[in-house]
């Protein structure tokens, strides 16, 4: 069930970049943005789509409560009380006012007004709302915002862009936009994460479920950087259309929201060692520590596994450099993803045997 | 755009000056976890560092996993009481609970306690005093098992990706 509420929160990620993607292209002019043929048939399915999607959440608390309080209590409490309701409610109205302006090819200010609903909704039912609401708010809110909308942009033009692709045009905005879009990405992206984990704490987490996908997470952005550092780079030497690396910096993308989608299932490491106490530490962390774990919790360097530890983040710098060598000689889709999970594989695997 | 990077960078410099304070958990109780308690106990509160929602629960139980009833269970801001109805006889309870915060997500979490009449606590208590030291010397052993442990695992991930990396530069060097 906490596999499907995941897969579902991953579902909500990507129906909301097309969406959002479609409404930062309409603000572009003709002439500086490839032709993107997209049905508004799939512009209404992830409409309604998200309705369903966003539903998640609101399941997955009523599941938690429904033995003790009985079903229908435990949805009406959730819907009129909690966070994750109202923000779901608000979110299915937007999504049906949104289905109707795309069906009648209403204004795209409305259009924008809706999607920019639809991110405050999220945010507020983020869990950093939770604990600090506005500064919380404001953070996820700006952090999901920029990300749906230059991940929303690169969904479109990479999968969907036609003739006339306006290629030197386009590159001319979107890099410069790309590159604020991850600088706020970045930046509240971190601010989110001292809401969560205490910085100090940062290793510590990895023996918690939570901390072991968080740097999983931060691991695959490390290869979509270098993917779309790259593409921003070769795009501006060469004028034709990298589409097969676009290709692939999206499917590096779907890596990274297919973390943070289970980052929400699981527990947020406040407290470490009585989150090991209540829930226990992480099966993944266990195994690899070779032990079992218990609070209270300090890792630091362990001098014994440092040879393995070391060796492993050396070839992961090498298969980065492949990675980086494979984009500018013989770009390809597959190529570029086998480096990235090459890669992704020998710094989770050497960081964590150097730590654990 | 020289602006923007300012603020941003000013919002970069606030969210790293303001430490990680919230966490959602339990802050103080009654009873709390280890505790023995040698008077009669009719009440357990529970006081959480965050709002909670009014769907969390609680419930108490006796070792061997009879349920004890708990009435006039409330949840007022961040404490949640409940009053025990039966008096409890010598032995161990735990007290489960299963709270929410604002975000809906749930949290879980056990209080073991004791309950003890006078007459026996003596003997108890010099028993436990031999146990604790016995508990921390275990700890640093552990740490030492650490260093030493040997996972096969590692050396073979290693050695299989160099031989990925070494084919894989050797394969585009030649397609150059």
């Amino acid at each position: 069930m906490n596999i499907l509420i995941a897969f579902a929160e991953w579902l909500t990620y990507l129906f909301f970049s097309i969406l959002a993607g479609h409404v930062v292209l309409t603000f572009v002019p003709e002439d500086r943005k490839p032709s993107v043929q997209l049905s508004k048939n799939v512009l209404m399915a992830s409409a309604l789509g998200l309705v369903f999607s966003t539903f998640g959440p609101v399941l997955q608390v009523v599941l938690y409560f429904y033995e003790s309080v009985g079903a229908i209590k435990a949805l009406y409490s959730v819907l009129t009380d909690f966070q994750v309701g109202n923000a779901w409610l608000v979110i299915s109205w937007a999504c049906l006012f949104m289905m109707v302006t795309i069906l009648l090819n209403g204004p795209r200010y409305l259009k924008a007004l809706l999607l920019l609903v639809m991110v405050l909704a999220v945010g507020y039912a983020s869990h950093v709302a939770s604990l600090t609401l506005w500064s919380g708010w404001l953070a996820h809110s700006l952090h999901f915002l920029s990300v749906m909308l230059w991940a929303g942009v690169l969904l479109h033009v990479s999968w969907l862009a036609k003739d006339p692709l306006n290629w030197k045009p386009f590159v001319k905005w979107f890099s410069p936009f790309a590159a604020a879009c991850m600088l706020v990405i970045l930046s509240t992206g971190f601010w989110t994460m001292t809401m969560v984990v205490d910085v100090r704490d940062y290793v510590n987490s990895w023996v918690l479920s939570y901390g072991q996908i968080l740097l999983l997470k931060h691991i695959v952005i490390i290869p979509l950087l270098l993917i779309a550092y790259s593409n921003a780079y070769v795009s501006r030497k060469r004028s034709d259309f990298p589409n097969k690396i676009l290709k692939a910096e999206s499917l590096v993308f779907f890596l990274v929201i297919g973390c943070t989608a289970f980052l929400g299932i699981l527990s947020p490491p406040h407290e470490i060692n009585f989150t090991v106490d209540s829930e226990g530490a992480s099966p993944i962390a266990e195994y690899l520590a070779g032990e079992e774990i218990s609070s209270p919790v300090q890792l630091s360097i362990s001098t014994g596994n440092m040879l393995e530890g070391v060796s492993l983040l050396l070839i992961a710098l090498g298969f980065l450099g492949m990675l980086f060598f494979s984009i500018r000689k013989n770009p390809s889709i597959e190529l570029s993803l086998l480096f990235s999970l090459l890669f992704i594989v020998s710094l989770y695997f050497g960081l964590n045997r150097l730590f654990l | 755009m020289r602006k923007m990077v300012v603020v941003l960078l000013a919002l970069l410099v606030w969210g790293l000056a303001a430490p990680a304070k919230a966490h959602t958990g339990l802050e103080t109780s009654l009873p709390t976890e280890g505790e023995t308690v040698t008077q009669p106990i009719r009440e357990v509160v529970l006081t959480f560092n965050t709002e909670i929602e009014a769907l969390s629960t609680m419930q108490l139980f006796q070792v061997d996993d009879t349920e004890m009833p708990l009435h006039n269970l409330t949840i007022n801001g961040n404490v949640m009481k409940a009053d025990i109805e039966d008096d409890l006889k010598n032995g161990s309870y735990v007290i489960h609970w299963k709270i929410v915060g604002k975000d809906g997500h749930p949290i879980e979490g056990k209080i073991n306690f004791q309950v003890q009449n006078e007459e026996e606590l003596v003997g108890l208590e010099t028993e436990e005093a031999a146990e604790t030291p016995e508990n921390k010397e275990e700890a640093p052993s552990v740490v030492d098992e650490e260093e030493e442990n040997s996972n096969s695992f590692f050396p073979i991930l290693i050695i299989g990706l160099a031989i990925v990396l070494a084919a894989s530069f050797l394969i585009m060097r030649k397609k150059k």
